[in-house]
């Protein structure tokens, strides 16, 4: 199961990645909100320097360039439509969207960048030190560990599907589709379970795993 | 419906995660009181579950796909607050981990998704559940996904982002279709549940 393709990089050494994970989220909501705030003629000039700042520190904590470029870019079936809209529908619509497209290209490319330097697990302590709640930390946490199991079982049951049926299509895929995911759910449920009694057994007390 | 960071102004920023940080706010205090604690990990991997549904593409006719969205189909099975806990979960998560949505603009995706679909879509399904179960969620499903993308187009029109009438249009029309399947599949599931294992169609709804 593959499951390295979002916070791939996020064990790396460097100088970046070694900063406060408390730090580094902060500055990136800073950074968005100020691209949010900006009126938009000042996003124009300010676009390449704040551009220019996201790049350095990208060198520095040695993210392969293609994977950010890559995420980044899955904005892309986002913006499109508005420019299309726009576009046609509104006055100075062309110059608009080009501003929309700086906002939100900036605020993906350092969003990126930053699960690229931080452990998921640093973010989710971050959070639960800035008391977010315990049991959305909780919640987080089981997404983020079981995730890779589920899809591994959905994607095991889908291939099965396949085989059998011979690779056909039709409208029964809809049907078989469906009953594939009521099949992970009670899977999952009967997951859950299991998971609980073995916290249960390592001492598990109800109050969270979390320091 | 998941709106990234830039396209919302501030006082939509500000009014849409008002709602959304109340509703999280009332929802962690009544869950923190009732819940038992061998409901967090049901939770955990419930938004997993929802997490790993969203990523399966159904085919349709004319090449297209549609994908679950999940937020009723979580609420119908766990309950409302508890839907809506999962459902925010993987809104953030979604953010952090995958790009789609952003992180100010979170407040107004958790209450395009979260509030909108988990919570009214599961009063939706309340009205008609006792007679109608399985037409009352496909309704539910339904006009949940239909009444967030109305909402979703509301605040990226006052945002300025889209222009009023061909950006309604374009929303609507585009979830109309995205609203069919949300019903369908969500029905498909329940039933398929129902035939297997009905004892979860009754856990205890917080």
């Amino acid at each position: 199961m593959r499951h390295s393709f979002w916070d791939h990089f996020s064990g790396l050494d460097t100088p970046v990645h070694r900063l406060s994970p408390g730090v580094k989220i902060l500055f990136v909501i800073l950074l968005v909100l100020i691209l949010t705030i900006l009126p938009g003629d000042y996003i124009s000039f300010s676009a390449l320097p704040l551009l220019l700042l996201l790049i350095i520190i990208l060198i520095f904590s040695r993210v392969p360039v293609k994977h950010v470029v890559k995420r980044t870019l899955v904005i892309l079936p986002l913006i499109i439509p508005v420019i299309v809209l726009n576009s046609i529908f509104m006055e100075s619509g062309l110059s608009h969207s080009l501003i929309l497209s700086v906002r939100s290209f900036l605020s993906i490319f350092s969003l990126v960048l930053l699960v690229s330097v931080t452990r998921f697990s640093d973010i989710m302590k971050t959070l639960s030190r800035w008391h977010f709640p315990r049991i959305m930390i909780m919640i987080l946490s089981f997404m983020y560990r079981y995730f890779f199991l589920l899809t591994g079982e959905m994607e095991k049951m889908i291939r099965a599907v396949k085989l059998r049926s011979g690779g056909t299509g039709g409208s029964g895929i809809f049907k078989i589709y469906s009953q594939i995911l009521a099949i992970l759910f009670i899977k999952s449920y009967e997951r859950a379970e299991r998971v609980y009694h073995a916290m249960l057994m390592r001492g598990y007390d109800g109050n969270g795993g979390l320091q | 419906m998941h709106i990234p960071d830039g396209f919302l102004s501030l006082p939509v920023l500000i009014s849409t995660s008002a709602v959304s940080a109340s509703l999280l706010y009332i929802s962690v205090k009544k869950l923190d009181k009732e819940i038992r604690p061998e409901r967090i990990p049901l939770m955990g991997l419930s938004a997993a579950f929802v997490f790993t549904a969203q990523l399966l593409s159904f085919p349709v006719f004319g090449g297209t796909s549609v994908h679950l969205t999940g937020a009723v189909l979580i609420s119908i099975l766990l309950g409302p607050l508890s839907g809506f806990l999962i459902t925010t979960s993987a809104v953030l998560l979604q953010a952090f981990l995958f790009q789609h949505g952003g992180i100010i603009t979170a407040g107004a995706n958790i209450m395009n998704i979260a509030v909108i679909q988990a919570v009214l879509g599961y009063y939706i399904f309340k009205i008609f559940s006792n007679k109608l179960y399985i037409s009352g969620a496909f309704i539910a499903a339904f006009s949940a996904v239909f009444i967030a993308a109305a909402i979703c187009a509301v605040e990226l029109i006052v945002s300025g982002t889209i222009p009023l009438k061909a950006g309604m249009i374009a929303m609507l029309s585009s979830h109309l279709f995205a609203g069919v399947g949300e019903g369908f599949i969500t029905v498909l599931i329940l039933g398929m549940i129902k035939k297997l294992k009905p004892g979860l169609l009754e856990l205890k709804k917080i």
